[in-house]
């Protein structure tokens, strides 16, 4: 079984938001039966008073990254199919400095408060009209935050790509650290009132540990151990990148990867990088072409039909590491070429290929480590949360 | 927990052991991911809960913001959104474990410390709520779409995004004490 299950069951979009639904009541019952009803529950970790907060929040992300890694590990996770957070990683940072600003204000933070609403608190109720405002206030002045908001753009990647390590060393390292977090507080509480470490935070302290090493083990000597893009698809089925991620790669002039561009000549537009082939010229390279050794192949037609999928697969039985480009050029047309796109990087890409200005700063994604042939595509702008 | 005994009335039944909501959390954001493939978020619903609004009053005037017109007038209902639904399901779920542990107050309680008056603690509560409405849409997410969902994912920009938020609160922690006082 290959998660997301959404994409394979291709569910509908009411479905999508009735388990919306549903996974809110979920967390909306942990998030109270954790204590974040109550502001002052909340705030107390911000005085030292009560670290409940930082062990719920440590052990749900510890909890998550472990099944999450697990799977990846495994090879059962379809990774360009999950929303991984993109970094943006000045916005982040102010951001995150002043959601901790308001939260200490506020007692509670966003998902918490409506807990804290439906618990009866008026205060509650009035941080929430206070983040409409807040939110209301960004769009508002949107023009003027834009160039700050795309800045720091890194594209989606993780901590253990940044360092260039396995992610089963990242995997027990979080873990470590949010068992030392929850062994630190114990011990200031232990201070303060007396009581010993409970019993149940050894075991839980013990369970990550142990789960930490299975995943971590797994993930040093998985299936899923292969490039990311590989993983997502199997003997049948071919790797998929969006056009935001191509973007990123010819913005960054990366040459590990080239395009295949199966349109007849003069077709427009015309693809960044790009070899012009013809199905039927492929066939004969189907012995892994030259310059395929060293370099994804990113196979494009007008729409991303089977034909680009076929030929991709057959270049893959070749030896090849390629993909599909979603959509095809018409896909490349509409989200980085047309000129309503928002999108600063795109922005940047027309200038350039208008020939007026070079890549902005901050726009422009670092390369990538040289030796790592694939990136997962970026898949969300920010949607969230 | 004996320190949370302090802190809310006894009459309460007592909270679960943080390791143990942790965990179900965990299961919950898991469970997320692998059937949306995607995390949990709250701050990107009230944008568009608040958009929404915005919208019935002044429609013309969302048509002028370049952002706020691609969400608000998109392809779907700005409220035909996971964002949306899942805060929908916060408050069923929230008030479910409330009501059933029997934590939910009258209506209209406001948490406060002692020597602090409501008018204080409501100002504070909405200034507070006002600066996180901005944080979050800056920095596309806050502690549910942030620091949970990119957090356990080991998304970069999300980690740093976490230590922001404790050294923010922490910073901040002692000019606004008076409130718990």
């Amino acid at each position: 079984m290959i998660f997301p299950l959404n994409v394979l069951a291709e569910w509908g979009f009411d479905t999508t938001l009735f388990w919306s639904l549903l996974i809110g009541v979920g967390f909306g019952f942990m998030l109270e039966r954790g204590g974040f009803g109550s502001s002052k529950v909340l705030a107390a970790i911000f005085y030292g008073k009560d670290w409940r907060v930082l062990k719920v929040m440590f052990s749900a992300i510890v909890t998550t990254m472990l099944g999450l890694y697990l799977l990846i590990g495994l090879g059962t996770i379809q990774m360009d199919a999950i929303a991984f957070r993109p970094t943006y990683i000045y916005p982040q940072a102010i951001g995150g400095l002043l959601l901790g600003f308001g939260f200490v204000m506020a007692g509670y933070c966003p998902g918490t408060s409506v807990v804290g609403i439906v618990s009866g608190r008026l205060d509650a109720l009035f941080v929430v009209f206070g983040i409409m405002f807040g939110c209301l206030g960004f769009e508002n002045h949107f023009a003027r935050i834009q160039e700050f908001w795309n800045s720091g753009s890194m594209g989606v990647v993780t901590l253990h790509e940044w360092l260039g390590v396995n992610p089963g060393i990242i995997v027990m390292g979080v873990v470590f650290m949010a068992v030392g977090a929850f062994s630190a507080v114990g011990y200031f509480e232990k201070k303060a009132s007396g009581v010993p470490f409970p019993k149940a935070h050894k075991m839980s302290a013990g369970a990550a540990v142990i789960a930490g090493m299975i995943v971590a083990t797994i993930s040093f000597a998985g299936p899923g151990n292969a490039s990311v893009l590989a993983t997502a698809g199997d003997d049948e089925s071919v790797a998929v990148i969006q056009p935001m991620q191509l973007l990123e790669w010819a913005a960054a002039e990366r040459q590990d990867c080239l395009c295949i561009d199966l349109r007849p000549e003069g077709a427009l537009p015309e693809m960044p990088n790009a070899l012009k082939f013809t199905a039927d010229e492929l066939l004969n390279l189907r012995t892994r072409p030259s310059f395929a050794e060293t370099r994804t192949l990113i196979v494009i037609d007008a729409s991303g039909s089977d034909e680009a999928i076929q030929v991709a697969a057959d270049l893959r039985a070749g030896g090849a590491s390629t993909a599909i480009l979603a959509g095809g050029a018409e896909a490349w047309q509409s989200q980085v070429l047309d000129p309503g796109v928002t999108d600063a990087l795109a922005k940047a890409w027309q200038l350039r290929l208008q020939g007026k200005s070079a890549l902005g700063e901050g726009a422009a994604p670092p390369p990538a480590p040289k030796k790592k042939k694939v990136k997962r595509k970026k898949r969300k702008e920010g949607g969230c949360s | 927990m004996t320190s949370t005994h302090n802190i809310t009335p006894a009459k309460d039944k007592p909270y679960w052991s943080p390791y143990l909501a942790g965990f179900g959390l965990g299961l919950v954001l898991l469970a997320s991911h692998l059937l949306l493939g995607n995390g949990l978020g709250a701050s990107g619903g009230f944008g568009r809960i608040a958009l929404f609004t915005a919208d019935q009053i002044n429609g013309e005037y969302i048509d002028t913001l370049d952002h706020a017109r691609k969400i608000a007038h998109g392809s779907s209902h700005v409220l035909a959104d996971n964002l949306v639904f899942g805060l929908l399901g916060v408050a069923i779920g929230g008030f479910f474990a409330a009501i059933s542990a029997g934590r939910v107050k009258p209506f209209g309680t406001v948490e406060r410390g002692p020597t602090t008056t409501k008018t204080r603690r409501l100002l504070l509560a909405f200034a507070g709520g006002l600066v996180m409405g901005i944080a979050s849409r800056i920095a596309r997410g806050c502690t549910s779409g942030q620091a949970l969902s990119g957090g356990s994912q080991l998304a970069l920009g999300s980690w740093a995004f976490m230590m922001a938020v404790f050294a923010g609160g922490f910073a901040l922690a002692y000019f606004v004490r008076r409130q718990w006082k």
